[in-house]
């Protein structure tokens, strides 16, 4: 019984949980940031920038705005991160022996949602008017991006017949996979707002976005928790599209190479790429997003 | 797809944005952080009364002299204060102020002593001889120089004295 505790609080806590996360995702935002400064020609940040940053945030003093109701302005931050490490828990990532049980997927996928709807509150919440213009924004690019993420993942489990991670891990490679993988790949530009759907958080066109009135350690946890999503769907990635390989070591290393690959595609797609507009991004998601959807999906019910 | 090969082409070169460490020298016109020689500083508060910011002050509350006051985090580094100061106290050599949070490392604070009048023995302000020497050009002598360690008063009586000296003892 001990033994199982210390085994719950070590992945909550260290891996895959807060800390190692916390690590990896800081890691992968740095990659992004000095890749893409790389590619504009600039210099670029300093490798323990995003930790710096959020150390900075910590040290500053707290304003919650008036008008605003500061026991929901303080949950925010902490609903979005809790629900991402739990997010993280129950993915079985190398190093992560994790009982996977039936409909751990439909989990994953909701505790995944978890960190929008607080974005979308956070935005509402703020009394700012760019906060409520990027809350209406993220809203709005939820419903386009979780076609192709939605569809990918439903297409793996009819090829699966199942809705288990664990399940879904080792069905076979096929036809389903590849395409799947592709509505995925389609979906994770918005997920992480990154560009060319860096809508809900167009930074100086509605200054911060939903953050805008966010601040000190409040936002240092939001950054944190956005930090984390990005190892969440990278997780979500690898588990459902990545053939499972025996050795620990090896697939170890290849879990770090597909997150790494994900990152360079994400931020070579940001530094070619200008912001969209909402009505662009929107038809972009069902038309392409709604091929690459539609293709995974007929993919699993033929085959 | 030109995009492409822009990006490319910048990942191969090297940065054209600098290292903090790496800054071009600054400019020889660059003003910079003000410096008060309190040694030829009047107390004439000319550098208070035109500074837009409101970063030079003066503190006469203390026994001993006035204050100098000067906060570099409100400083606009305009320079009014080195052009209007009468006696040019205050300079600029393009020193930069330190980057902190630490607000009393931003603060100056200079006090101008009083001295006693020489005749009366009330606490005054005398000019810096530095300061007399530099607007007339050579040093100070005889009842000029004594008399700037006088009181505005005793200054008053002195010159009257000399006046009744000079026509009236003399003629009498």
């Amino acid at each position: 019984m001990m033994v199982e505790i210390g085994q719950y609080v070590f992945a909550v806590l260290l891996w895959p949980g807060l800390l190692g996360a916390a690590a990896l995702g800081f890691f992968y935002l740095w990659i992004a940031r000095k890749l893409n400064a790389r590619l504009q020609g600039r210099r670029g940040p300093p490798f323990f920038q995003p930790f710096f940053d959020f150390v900075k945030l910590l040290g500053k003093e707290t304003v919650v705005p008036r008008g605003v109701n500061p026991a929901l302005f303080y949950a925010l931050p902490f609903i979005a991160l809790t629900a991402t490490v739990f997010g993280l828990v129950i993915v079985p990532v190398p190093g992560h022996a994790v009982a996977s049980f039936p409909g751990d997927i439909i989990l994953l996928l909701y505790l995944l949602e978890v960190p929008v709807i607080c974005d979308v509150m956070a935005g509402y919440v703020s009394q700012s008017i760019y906060g409520q213009v990027s809350a209406m924004r993220e809203a709005l690019m939820g419903l386009a991006y979780n076609v192709p993420l939605l569809a990918a993942v439903i297409a793996m489990a009819q090829t699966a017949h199942s809705f288990r991670i664990g399940t879904l891990q080792s069905a076979p490679f096929g036809v389903v996979t590849g395409l799947a993988a592709i509505a995925f790949l389609v979906a994770v530009p918005a997920r992480l707002k990154s560009n060319p759907f860096s809508i809900p958080n167009a930074e100086q066109e509605i200054v911060a976005g939903a953050h805008v009135e966010y601040n000190s350690a409040l936002l240092a946890i939001f950054e944190l928790s956005h930090a984390l999503e990005v190892v969440l769907l990278f997780d979500a990635f690898f588990v459902l599209f990545v053939p499972h390989l025996d050795s620990v070591l090896a697939n170890a290393a290849l879990y770090f190479l597909i997150s790494l690959g994900l990152i360079v595609l994400v931020t070579l797609a940001a530094a070619t790429t200008a912001r969209l507009t909402v009505k662009q991004a929107f038809r972009f998601y069902w038309v392409w997003g709604g091929l690459a959807a539609g293709a995974a999906m007929a993919a699993a019910v033929i085959g | 797809m030109g995009i492409f090969s822009i990006v490319w082409r910048n990942f191969g070169r090297s940065a054209r944005t600098r290292h903090p460490t790496d800054m071009p020298p600054t400019a020889s016109t660059f003003r910079g952080l003000i410096e008060q020689d309190v040694g030829l500083c009047t107390g004439c508060k000319a550098c208070a009364t035109v500074c837009a910011p409101k970063a030079i002050s003066f503190d006469e509350e203390h026994e001993t002299g006035i204050t100098w006051n000067f906060f570099a985090g409100q400083c606009s580094f305009c320079g009014l204060c080195v052009q209007f100061c009468p006696t040019n106290a205050i300079t600029n050599r393009g020193k930069l102020p330190p980057v902190t949070g630490d607000q009393s490392r931003l603060r100056v604070v200079h006090e101008i002593r009083y001295q006693p009048c020489a005749g009366c023995g009330r606490p005054i302000i005398p000019i810096p001889e530095a300061a007399l020497e530099q607007v007339y050009g050579t040093k100070l002598t005889g009842s000029e120089a004594a008399q700037r360690e006088l009181c505005p008063e005793c200054r008053r009586k002195e010159a009257v004295r000399h006046i009744h000296d000079a026509f009236l003892a003399r003629g009498g």
